[in-house]
């Protein structure tokens, strides 16, 4: 009976650790959820991917630190109606807006599951695109390490930017013509300076453009 | 003797002539706006601490730039009173050129640390490279620790004046109510002093760096 015992002990453990030592825990967003599942066509990037969640909200929707961040950006109250893109990725959360008839884009950002609003831009546009990716080194993860934050301006056919970063590749889908802010680790606070490896695919899963941008604090 | 004629050859001549005037004619215009001003003059030395700062010797700090460079994302200088990388590619950091942006500049003359949790004051070599953390939004908002937004009437000589994109730095008052601005205006302008009437115009807000010794 005890030899019994110990073979199925044995077994039980040797099945145990085959799959603990083959599994990782899934990536997850900022807000703790395991972001919905990976679209099809990128299902090949493989299990250290998550998709992160992009919708369209109103400004009022905001907590107060983050309509008080808006207004910071805009650098005036705005309607509480006002549309933005609200972005929720590994390392945070960002909201993107254009105000009509200006040339600029704004954006802020923040940090971790706490939420604190931590970072705010503005974009200016000329011929209809950014004349810089508006570096923001701003935030911090719990830890305290830099999170840097740019736009990165969708290629004609993207569907989904996709960052690499340190064990995670975040795919942010593109959405109502505004540019898309990611996020990376990559930073260097000496140079203010990051480096995002970025790609964009097609709704096919094409890969369509491929680049690793060094943005700089600039402006 | 016949000559025999060879149009292959000649086609093969011409386009390897027109290449080579092709790889001349990008070379020096490589040339023309990578000037390895950076990579030949620069440093990345440590800033020095200093317990203390004060306007004036802000205003010097401010003044070895004037008639130097603008390099976007930048920078350093060397003080000879010559734009040494002209004509530079705008909005690009990787020009390699002479000079600040408008807050890179405003970053060096108020002695800033790149911690934005530190106040305290630090002296940049005029040729040590760096920019800092701060775009000329930031330091509008008064982020970070030294920068503070400040009410426009009551701004004096290296108090700042900043919108969404740009920042100067006031060098002197004048009679009529304008000042003289200090700034990283932009690559066709380099750095200077011009009169300005910033203090007046909406979309720029008064901006003090905090803990003048003087």
């Amino acid at each position: 009976m005890g030899l019994v015992a110990a073979v199925v002990l044995i077994s039980a453990a040797a099945v145990l650790s085959a799959g603990c030592g083959n599994s990782r825990p899934p990536v997850k967003l900022a807000d703790g959820s395991g972001g919905s599942p990976l679209p099809a066509a990128l299902e090949r990037l493989g299990k250290t991917s998550v998709l992160t969640s992009e919708r369209t909200v109103q400004l009022r929707t905001l907590d107060a630190q983050g309509r008080a961040c808006v207004r910071l950006s805009a650098g005036r109250a705005l309607a509480p109606d006002q549309m933005l893109v609200e972005r929720i990725d590994h390392l945070g959360a960002s909201v993107t807006f254009r105000l009509r008839g200006e040339p600029f884009a704004y954006g802020c950002t923040s940090s971790g599951r706490s939420h604190r609003w931590c970072g705010h831009f503005v974009g200016e546009i000329r011929q209809g695109h950014l004349v810089d990716p508006r570096l923001d080194i701003a935030c911090r993860t719990a830890a305290g390490a830099p999170i840097g934050s740019a736009w990165i301006e969708p290629v004609a056919q993207a569907k989904w930017i996709v960052i690499r970063g340190r064990g995670v590749i975040q795919i942010y889908p593109t959405a109502a013509s505004l540019p898309v802010r990611v996020t990376t680790l990559s930073v260097d606070i000496p140079t203010a300076t990051a480096v995002f490896r970025v790609e964009q695919y097609d709704l096919q899963g094409t890969r369509v453009s491929e680049a690793t941008l060094r943005p700089a604090v600039a402006g | 003797m016949t000559i025999r004629r060879h149009p292959k050859a000649t086609v093969l001549l011409l386009a390897v002539v027109a290449a080579a005037a092709a790889i001349l004619f990008t070379a020096r215009l490589a040339q023309a706006f990578h000037t390895q001003f950076i990579a030949q003059n620069c440093n990345t030395n440590n800033p020095q601490p200093t317990a203390t700062f004060t306007r004036h010797g802000s205003t010097a700090v401010a003044l070895h730039a004037q008639y130097e460079g603008y390099q976007w994302a930048g920078g350093c200088w060397n003080d000879n009173n010559i734009d040494d990388s002209p004509g530079d590619q705008t909005s690009n950091p990787n020009t390699g050129g002479e000079g600040g942006d408008c807050s890179g500049f405003t970053f060096k003359v108020w002695r800033e640390s790149t911690d934005v949790n530190d106040a305290g004051a630090y002296q940049w070599n005029m040729l040590r490279y760096i920019h800092g953390p701060y775009t000329a939004d930031a330091f509008r908002l008064g982020d970070g620790a030294p920068n503070v937004t400040y009410s426009k009437s009551g701004l004096i000589a290296m108090d700042a004046l900043a919108s969404y994109h740009h920042i100067g730095l006031i060098y002197a008052t004048n009679a009529d109510g304008t000042d003289q601005i200090i700034e990283a205006k932009g690559e066709a302008y380099g750095t200077n002093i011009w009169t300005r009437t910033y203090r007046g115009d909406s979309n720029y807000s008064g901006v003090r760096r905090l803990g003048w010794t003087g």
